[in-house]
């Protein structure tokens, strides 16, 4: 009850103050007016004056770059157009990209398109990048007739055997690689006397250089009759 | 005049190469062909080291490991790898006895001298890692405490290739452990005829019964010890580097062979040495055993495999790139 009456009054007090505001006098304006008007001939020259001309805007000259471009673009747009309108500039437009994809796929993933579609398009063309010795430099000869001198039975052994390999070689019964072990070029011998005679040397050899065998001058003399013997009865 | 008297071996190799010629045979009895696999098998047995074979199923992978178990005469124990295989299942786990209120350790499988993991690629690879230190240390930890394994230690698995169902790829350092991975084909058209013929004769294809033991604990012992005294020329061993070192160089290869590559063509180069009843290493036993040796080891370019490459036609062009020392 208390709260309502002190609002009551509250309210009261409002409205009083209120009151007093209103009664403030008011002051009439009673100043003479100047009434003003636009300067025709201003107007007139504004008008002839072409800055204040927004209607036409000026249009710079284009460059030799954009005149270029805008050839790219029309000559670009004219093949599109026909490369989309015509079947035949269909057909070149669908296979110029299958193409483009094709080979950027190609080449982003590094296939070697050569050897996906023939698989032995390389095996012989392998990179040999190991060539200790060549046999078809060497000068056996005189080379075995120095190891025999120095009695170096076992070095004697093995340039005989590679002097073999030259003599297959050269009358291409083998194909001479530094890959090829002695039992490879044995499997490409077709004549069973060059064949036979071909494994004592390469077992001499085998037994002589891998094996670290001692090699007397007998022995050696036997393996020398036995080339000797051999390379008489290849073929011509 | 005969060879033999040319040349007198330095090691007697001659039990060996009986042995040999017998644990052929007696495989033979029940495995038609595979000469290769077999004489793979042999090395990987005397050079001391572990052999995953690798074939599509039905080409006797498993008969073949327990063939082998049947001809040596030693402890043998099997594991199937199956998707939910713990490594305490093939290790074992310690077990609570209530008499002595103590924990003892029960061995799994692994502690035998053959053990043979059938479809080892059908497992996860947390289970493959378990195999990791027996394989390669010949001894198990379980619980802190280190048990050594019998000798000869003798891991073979068989798997499926990756590319069928429900396999996974080892890991590399587990593929790494396997001396050898021999890819087992199918037979030829007259092995097949060969094989039907024997099935249709026996009365039970199970019955091992008929295949013999060849070798024993004691003569694996004495023919390691023989193979690893075999001759080799030093420059057949810089030919190995070179051939393991230019896997690593090579741009048709991810991943290169490690030098525990080299030290296997090594090994298993004499073992097959030995077999052929030599004394001494030649390049052809090197070029025999590189591509079971590395085939697993190295991993192709995405490239390559994308060409239909393998890791045996890279190694061969890289064997091939190589000189033989002569």
């Amino acid at each position: 009850m208390r709260k309502n009456i002190i609002s009551f009054l509250l309210v009261i007090q409002c409205f009083t103050l209120l009151g007093r505001d209103g009664i403030t006098p008011v002051k009439y304006d009673s100043s003479a007016v100047e009434w003003r008007q636009f300067d025709k001939q201003k107007i007139a020259e504004h008008k002839a004056d072409p800055s204040f001309n927004y209607g036409n805007r000026p249009v710079p000259g284009l460059s030799i770059w954009e005149r270029f471009i805008m050839w790219i673009n029309r000559v670009l747009g004219r093949l599109f157009y026909m490369g989309t309108t015509t079947p035949i500039g269909k057909i070149i437009t669908y296979t110029l990209i299958a193409a483009v994809i094709v080979y950027a796929l190609l080449k982003l993933l590094k296939v070697d398109v050569r050897r996906t579609f023939y698989s032995n398009a390389d095996a012989s063309s392998l990179p040999y990048e190991v060539h200790d010795e060549n046999i078809h430099e060497m000068d056996f000869e005189s080379l075995i007739k120095e190891a025999v001198e120095a009695k170096e039975f076992k070095n004697a052994i093995r340039l005989i055997y590679l002097f073999a390999l030259k003599n297959l070689a050269d009358k291409h019964l083998v194909e001479w690689q530094p890959g090829k072990t002695n039992h490879d070029y044995l499997f490409e011998l077709k004549r069973e006397e060059v064949k036979e005679g071909f494994g004592s040397l390469s077992f001499y050899f085998e037994y002589a250089w891998y094996g670290d065998f001692p090699i007397s001058e007998e022995l050696f003399a036997d393996v020398d009759r036995l080339f000797n013997r051999w390379r008489k009865g290849l073929p011509g | 005049m005969e060879n033999e008297e040319i040349f007198k071996t330095r090691v007697d190799l001659s039990g060996l190469k009986e042995s040999v010629d017998k644990v052929k045979s007696e495989i033979s009895k029940i495995i038609v062909g595979q000469e290769k696999m077999v004489e793979l098998l042999i090395t990987a047995v005397l050079a001391d080291g572990h052999v995953l074979l690798e074939g599509v199923p039905g080409v006797a992978k498993t008969l073949t490991a327990k063939l082998l178990s049947k001809v040596i005469q030693a402890g043998f124990s099997r594991v199937q790898f199956t998707p939910d295989l713990m490594p305490s299942d093939v290790l074992g786990t310690s077990v609570f006895n209530v008499k002595t209120s103590e924990f003892t350790f029960k061995q799994g499988p692994i502690f035998s001298n053959i053990i043979l993991i059938d479809e080892i690629n059908r497992a996860p690879a947390k289970t493959q890692s378990a195999l990791f230190e027996v394989m390669e240390e010949r001894q198990a930890t379980v619980d802190g405490q280190t048990y050594p394994m019998d000798e000869p230690y003798l891991v073979v698995a068989t798997q499926n290739p990756i590319e069928q169902e429900g396999t996974y790829r080892l890991p590399e350092a587990q593929l790494d452990r396997f001396l050898f991975k021999i890819s087992v084909d199918y037979p030829g058209l007259e092995e097949e005829v060969e094989v039907l013929k024997g099935h249709h004769a026996r009365q039970d294809v199970h019955d091992l019964s008929s295949v013999e033991p060849v070798l024993d604990k004691d003569m694996i012992k004495d023919y390691r010890t023989k193979v690893h005294g075999l001759h080799v020329d030093e420059n057949l061993m810089r030919y190995i580097a070179q051939i393991v070192n230019e896997t690593r160089n090579s741009p048709d290869l991810y991943l290169g062979a490690s030098p525990r590559a080299s030290i296997a063509i090594l090994q298993t180069a004499k073992a097959f040495a030995g077999i052929q009843g030599r004394d001494f290493i030649t390049p052809e036993d090197i070029k025999f055993v590189a591509n079971p040796v590395m085939r697993h080891r190295v991993i192709l370019t995405p490239e390559k495999e994308m060409e239909g490459q393998t890791a045996d036609s890279i190694i061969d062009m890289i064997v091939e790139k190589i000189e033989v020392p002569r």
